[in-house]
């Protein structure tokens, strides 16, 4: 199933990659393989105990989703969207 | 009824119909407070001021630096070593004596927020930190005061408003703290992102258009691409979840 996952909002960490095709039924196996494809992003996406970085939200068709992420289904045609927290001002 | 020579100071935005005469009163019986004096605080405050906001306080405890005039307009070079907020009030007042402008040199933190912000009608998010930019949100959520958070990082920006107790807050959304750094940014960066801090504080003083609530506005500059992401009020949230 192709997922697309929008990672352009992952600088300095995504190699200028702005959007990466994904396959998988859940989010998790959708960020798995988001890995394996960019590796320069995974301890963005993950922390040390392969949990979802705090540090980072996940949309799903641009709707934020706070509770549960790895599990939630997704299907063909759904775009992920990755962000990460900035505070400069 | 505003005198003569604040009509013709404002007359361009009184005739927008959604301002007019009403909206320009309004404006100039607003309080915002701004926090922080840096890039993105130097463009929201030289627009509030522009437009006629009646009382703005800036808050910062910084001084100025040359690294920081890349970006910080209101900042520049007769100011270096001078303290930020001071700099920063001496040109509003000048580009607008008809305001009412406070400068308060001090750093947030736990034990000043309440009395900094207490009393104002908006608070605009200006900070360069987030532990400060939490402290502030708890508190703005805590005083019921609508909350304008906006930063950025290189050519992105982010821009969010916060209606206390109706709408998704800062902390919903955001909720660790990444390891902190030297942030990469261009002064386009926070003028754009400032602004529209400006334009939203504007619209809710006036009573404007539709406000970025629940809303997560996201700015691409590299690619000029505005991208809007929906966010909800997160019922687990340690700022505002209990407050519905």
């Amino acid at each position: 199933m192709a997922i697309k996952v929008d990672i352009s909002h992952l600088k300095p960490f995504n190699k200028n990659i702005e959007t990466v095709e994904v396959s998988g039924h859940l989010v998790r196996e959708c960020l798995k393989d988001l890995v394996a494809k960019v590796p320069a992003i995974k301890e963005v996406i993950f922390n040390e105990y392969g949990e979802l970085s705090e540090y980072i939200n996940v949309y799903i068709n641009k709707e934020v989703v706070y509770t549960g992420v790895l599990t939630k289904p997704v299907k063909a045609g759904d775009e992920l969207l990755i962000l990460y927290m900035i505070a400069g001002g | 009824m505003l005198p003569d020579d604040e009509k013709q100071r404002y007359q361009r935005q009184i005739i927008i119909g959604d301002i007019g005469e009403t909206g320009q009163e309004k404006l100039k019986q607003a309080k915002v407070v701004i926090a922080g004096s840096g890039g993105l605080g130097s463009a929201s405050a030289t627009y509030l001021a522009a437009a006629g906001v009646g009382t703005i306080k800036i808050i910062d405890g910084d001084r100025v630096e040359l690294s920081n005039l890349n970006r910080q307009v209101l900042h520049w070079s007769r100011d270096i070593s001078r303290e930020k907020a001071t700099s920063a009030a001496e040109k509003l007042k000048e580009l607008n004596p008809k305001v009412s402008v406070e400068a308060a040199a001090e750093t947030i933190d736990d034990g000043n927020v309440s009395r900094l912000v207490a009393g104002f009608d908006i608070i605009v998010d200006a900070l360069d930190n987030l532990p400060t930019r939490y402290l502030l949100n708890r508190e703005a959520i805590k005083q019921d005061i609508p909350f304008i958070h906006g930063a950025v990082y290189g050519f992105e920006g982010r821009v969010l408003t916060i209606i206390p107790g109706k709408t998704a807050c800062l902390r919903c959304v955001y909720r660790g703290l990444p390891p902190e750094e030297k942030t990469p940014v261009i002064g386009v960066t926070p003028a754009v992102i400032g602004c529209l801090q400006a334009t939203e504080a504007i619209k809710y003083v006036t009573g404007s258009g539709r406000l970025l609530t629940n809303r997560l506005l996201v700015y691409d500059g590299l690619n000029m691409k505005f991208t809007e992401l929906n966010i909800a009020r997160n019922p687990a949230c340690e700022h505002c979840g209990g407050n519905s």
